[in-house]
């Protein structure tokens, strides 16, 4: 029995339904930019929801009654049966199993069925009616059943079915108002509580319990559709072509290749337009910021003011409570940061808080685009084929095929790429999955590539591109063969095996596309916003103190910033670990570049530009900096940047875990730091040995 | 991967066409990943394109499925079926007057 003890809660509907019925579109029709992803407490499942009116549809009446209900947009799942950790957190909110927010059984449960293959989408609705809970059935993409020439026979199937059908199109937004009304049937206030006792669909089944619902709901469709033969476009040809052994994997690398193009043509303006962004707020903060010291009395609460509401912004971006501890924490690190002196503090916010952070945000254009055509190409159809046509080749490193769309995003950032891993659904496919992909090639390796192929073939173009190509390949062949070892070692067992289906091929939808990237991108943010912003603050403290004496002048700025640097904590870390890193031909100032490069890859081209006294400016002028590489010698008066150190420092970009956020979202998609440090560690000593051969066997072979 | 005894019928040595699965060797989570979308017991399986994985098609959905289940997978061509009777296992249809 639906049992809502706290009243002020608005009733709670579940939307269920099985992988590709447009389960989430419908969501999106219903709930539009409401929509909030919630992180339930014990959960690292994402769950979508949305407060929502819904109302009787009464066009004569002035005074209409509504009702405000919580719609919560559960994962996809086939069966009450589950298979996976995001099905298991679905069937357990059906059955009002959870902990926390969902721990008490849904007031209404929406079961969204396929029309165009309603017999098989309608067996988990056989097992969701034997649930009694108050359900209502939503019969989607009728719009895509009726071209193809099927009719659905709603009243009937809604007798058979002991509960309302409506017929709906989330693409074409039809049905939605009567969805409505019918939610509000359901749940409205007034509506006596009475205790549903259906007919099981199943009855007294000694076998296959499968086997019986599946029986019921052929004759459940059976009886109420009506098939017209020969209507509709036949699409077995295309999905002969594209499931095939050659033409499938030449389309699926055209595909890939084409979202690559089309996210790195289409991303160039939104990511200039964000560095500017950023550069100007950090023109803007420092001309409010004051110049000249002011009285502590004024300075101090102007500042820990300041820095409280960046800590109130990132808590609430990141969800955390104002619990004591973190309370006491905001609250000491605002009163230090307070204590700054005026020009530490300028540098904080300027170069440590909006500098790092635009470092990162600055890849959230790809981002964007990438979710959007994974979207698209997910809505319709051709994901599922691409997964079925590199199960053949994954497969033997151990590597599940639907492992390819994690990949194919890891290649604009690791992070939204093992954000996807999710889809996979057993762990061991799954942590394997997540443990190689920050081999992959990512945009903020980019900036670094480009500096090595200025530096060792700026005046050979077909050289540079050969580079990345290499780059690109070496990152790829690493993940692979790592996730081959993994099989045979410290992740036994081989890739579950396929069981995938392979749904009807659709006109995706710009507009869920739409919503679905927004919902990802601030996911993105709220995940890995908060640590960017953290290390990026780390990371200034550890190359700004401890400060250089007061006594030593500079002729420049430029000598000064790099005096600085090396004085500093990562100056003099950089130094310390020197002849670790000696052996791949890096010299202290590259150290301190890996340090900094923490937050983000590509800022050891910026730290480079000062350890070498160009000053942060000279980054913006790729030339400037590769001329002033170029001219830097060892003390014993070789080059610091031969062909070797080059090459070396390439491959240990391509292979190093050179990235923290990766390792937080690492770290919560596998529940521990176990794994988080694992992949550390292996990605340190793999680039760490590749450059030391790399760079061992240039130099004994006269490149050095 | 316990070891199961396959028998010459399985799904992963018949040319394409029309099948009745007669039996599901998988055991664990293989079961429920392959039952849920209908290769169980009694259901109707049309074998569209062989290979590894291979499609098949249950009703209206295509599936891909892996070699390495298909041999797990025990069918008997669609004109046995009709004259054996069928399964005893399975219960009689529900009748549509239940509700």
């Amino acid at each position: 029995m639906p049992a809502s003890d706290d009243v002020t809660a608005p009733p709670v509907v579940l939307l269920v339904g099985n992988p590709n019925v447009g389960k989430t579109s419908l969501f999106n029709a219903l709930a539009g930019m409401r929509a909030k992803t919630a992180n339930y407490p014990g959960i690292t499942v994402d769950l979508r929801k949305a407060m929502i009116h819904v109302a009787a549809v009464d066009k004569d009446s002035r005074c209409q009654a509504t009702n405000e209900i919580e719609l919560v947009d559960l994962p996809g799942l086939y069966s009450l049966e589950t298979a996976s950790p995001e099905e298991e957190v679905a069937a357990r909110s059906i059955c009002g199993e959870f902990r926390g927010e969902l721990s008490r059984l849904p007031d209404a449960v929406v079961v969204v069925v396929d029309a165009t293959n309603l017999a098989r989408t309608l067996v988990l609705a056989g097992e969701i009616l034997d649930q009694n809970l108050p359900t209502i059935i939503a019969v989607n993409l009728i719009d895509a059943a009726e071209s193809s020439g099927t009719e659905i026979q709603f009243a009937e199937l809604s007798e058979k079915l002991g509960c309302p059908v409506i017929p709906v199109s989330a693409r074409k937004a039809r049905g939605l108002g009567e969805l409505r009304e019918a939610i509000y049937e359901l749940t409205k206030p007034s509506k006596p509580q009475l205790p549903i006792a259906r007919q099981p669909c199943v009855a007294g089944c000694s076998g296959c319990p499968f086997a019986a619902r599946f029986e019921w709901a052929d004759g459940v469709a059976g009886a109420s559709v009506r098939h017209t033969p020969g209507k509709g476009v036949k699409l077995e040809w295309l999905d002969r072509l594209l499931t095939s052994r050659g033409i499938g994997l030449a389309a699926l690398l055209g595909v890939m290749l084409s979202v690559f193009f089309l996210i790195f043509s289409l991303a160039d303006v939104p990511m200039s337009a964000i560095e500017d962004g950023f550069g100007w707020a950090g023109e803007v903060v420092g001309n409010l910021l004051p110049t000249s010291p002011l009285s502590t009395l004024i300075w101090l609460p102007i500042a820990t003011g300041i820095s409280m509401s960046v800590f109130a912004l990132a808590y609430w971006l990141n969800e955390t409570k104002w619990t004591r501890t973190s309370t006491s924490i905001a609250l000491v690190t605002s009163l230090v940061i307070g204590c700054l002196p005026l020009e530490d503090f300028r540098s904080l916010a300027i170069d440590g808080v909006i500098g790092g952070v635009a470092g990162v945000v600055v890849f959230l254009p790809q981002i964007c685009i990438l979710f959007f055509f994974i979207t698209l190409l997910e809505d319709s159809g051709y994901m599922a084929r691409g997964a079925f046509v590199m199960e053949r080749l994954m497969r033997r490193v151990g590597l599940p095929g639907k492992a390819f769309v994690p990949m194919l995003s890891a290649h604009a950032c690791a992070i939204p790429g093992i954000m996807a891993a999710r889809t996979i659904e057993t762990w061991r496919d799954r942590l394997v999955t997540i443990l190689v992909l920050p081999l992959l090639t990512c945009s903020a390796r980019l900036p670094v590539y480009v500096m090595v192929a200025a530096l060792l073939f700026g005046d050979s173009p077909w050289k540079a591109s050969l580079m990345f190509a290499g780059a690109y390949l070496l990152g790829l062949l690493a993940a692979f063969s790592t996730a081959f070892l993994l099989k045979k070692t410290v992740v036994p067992g081989e890739a579950a095996p396929l069981v995938l289906e392979l749904p009807n091929y659709r006109m995706p939808s710009l507009r869920n596309a739409w919503f679905t990237t927004v919902e990802r991108a601030t996911v993105f943010l709220r995940g890995a916003g908060t640590t960017i912003l953290l290390i990026s603050v780390v990371l200034w403290a550890l190359a700004t103190y401890p400060k250089l004496p007061d006594d030593r002048t500079f002729s420049t700025e430029q000598e000064q910033a790099q005096a600085a640097l090396e004085y500093s904590m990562a100056g003099r870390v950089g130094q310390i670990v020197e002849p670790v890193f000696k052996p791949l031909g890096f010299d202290w100032k590259i150290d301190v570049g890996i340090l900094t490069s923490f937050a983000a890859r590509e800022v050891l081209v910026s730290t480079l530009s000062i350890v070498y006294g160009l000053g942060e400016d000279g980054a913006e002028e790729p030339a400037g900096l590769v001329e002033t590489l170029r001219r830097q010698r060892h003390p014993d008066g070789t080059l610091v940047f031969s062909t070797a150190t080059g090459l070396s420092l390439l491959v240990f970009f391509v292979l190093a875990m050179q990235c923290l956020p990766t390792q937080v979202v690492t770290k919560r998609e596998t529940g521990s730091w176990r794994w988080a440090i694992f992949q550390f560690v292996y990605m340190t000593v793999m680039a760490y040995v590749a450059a030391l051969v790399v760079y061992q066997s240039l130099a004994a072979a006269g490149y050095a | 991967m316990a070891i199961v005894q396959v028998p010459a019928s399985s799904l992963a040595d018949v040319p394409p066409g029309p099948y009745v699965c007669q039996q599901v060797h998988a055991e664990g989570q293989d079961a429920v990943r392959l039952k849920r979308l209908g290769v169980c017991q009694g259901r109707m399986i049309e074998l569209v394109g062989r290979g590894d994985p291979m499609i098949v098609k249950i009703g209206a959905s295509r599936v891909g499925l892996s070699r390495q289940l298909a041999k797990l997978v025990v069918v008997d061509s669609v004109s046995d079926s009709k004259s054996s009777p069928p399964s005893p296992s399975l219960p009689e249809t529900l009748p549509a007057s239940a509700f």
